[in-house]
């Protein structure tokens, strides 16, 4: 019947929510079974009855054959490497705008020697942190400040999406294999 | 599996268990395992394909049962159906569970409501 032969086609297709060496294992006697219940309990309302519980039944058993070959502990192991590598490159960054940041205000304090403008900058021990720089004109009272704070946490924040985001990446390709 | 303790398998899921009482009567396809398994539960549980082909795998697996190589009457049959047939791991497995259960209703028997007793506790039977 063209009804059996649609909904046949149908389960076929809802098959790929399973892992696809489950599909190739099991795939075409699942459709044998789902053909063969829809023979005996389908026609009518019943198919609806049918269907309501051949769904559930996928959903469950998907999900459960899916838990089984997803390597949870590979996928932790990559989300830890990543967050490692952004940790350490976050780091450098931080670094990096640093040295370029201090430079630029270094020039920027000897010019402002010359031109009555003042330069002061702070920075704690931890100097990857940040620090705040100012220039100011005491004959004007204009004050320029540049608080360069957080700079570490910034990136790291940054690092630690990424890292996250490889991890949800990581677990979806686990998924569709 | 076949020298471990079967114990080391209890309790068994429902599926499976559904599967090797299904399977005590003679070697099965799918189609026959799941009207035997409704016969077995007077129509409570009817196992869908996935439900079935899971617990298959992970039976086939674990040796409690293996694919038949004949079958019961080839000129009738789609030979495109796999059989399957309990194997001995998984006779004892249900030997097993079986004796996990009759220990577990005979505890519970103990403690049913209408054997309390308790007068404080008359209303709820």
């Amino acid at each position: 019947m063209m009804s059996d032969m649609i909904a046949e086609r149908v389960y076929r297709a809802l098959l790929a929510a399973y892992p696809s060496e489950h599909r190739r294992e099991y795939g075409e006697p699942m459709v044998q079974l789902f053909r063969d219940r829809m023979r005996r309990d389908g026609g009518g309302f019943r198919t609806l009855a049918v269907w309501v519980h051949t769904v559930f039944d996928l959903v469950s058993s998907a999900f459960e054959e899916r838990k089984e070959g997803v390597m949870l502990e590979s996928v932790v192991k990559q989300a830890g490497l990543h967050s490692a590598k952004l940790l350490l490159w976050s780091f450098s960054a931080a670094t990096g705008v640093h040295v370029v940041t201090t430079v630029a205000l270094l020039t920027a304090g000897l010019v402002s020697l010359r031109t009555g403008w003042y330069f002061t900058i702070e920075s704690g021990p931890l100097w990857f942190l940040g620090y705040e720089a100012h220039v100011y004109n005491s004959s004007t009272s204009l004050s320029f400040g540049l608080d360069l704070f957080g700079f570490f946490v910034l990136f790291a924040a940054a690092g630690l999406l990424i890292g996250v985001g490889s991890a949800m990446r990581a677990l979806y390709i686990s998924l569709r294999s | 599996m076949t020298n471990s303790d079967p114990s080391d398998l209890l309790p068994l899921p429902v599926a499976q268990l559904h599967i090797l009482l299904a399977l005590t009567a003679g070697d099965k396809h799918g189609y026959a395992i799941m009207n035997e398994v409704e016969a077995l539960t007077e129509g409570k549980a009817t196992m869908g394909p996935g439900t079935l082909y899971g617990a298959v795998k992970r039976m086939l697996k674990a040796g409690l049962i293996e694919e038949a190589e004949e079958r019961p009457d080839a000129e009738l049959d789609d030979e495109r159906r796999r059989y399957y047939r309990l194997t001995g791991p998984g006779a004892r497995v249900l030997d097993s569970e079986i004796a996990r259960m009759e220990q577990l209703t005979r505890a519970a028997e103990a403690r049913r409501p209408v054997a309390w007793r308790r007068p404080d506790l008359e209303g709820l039977t």
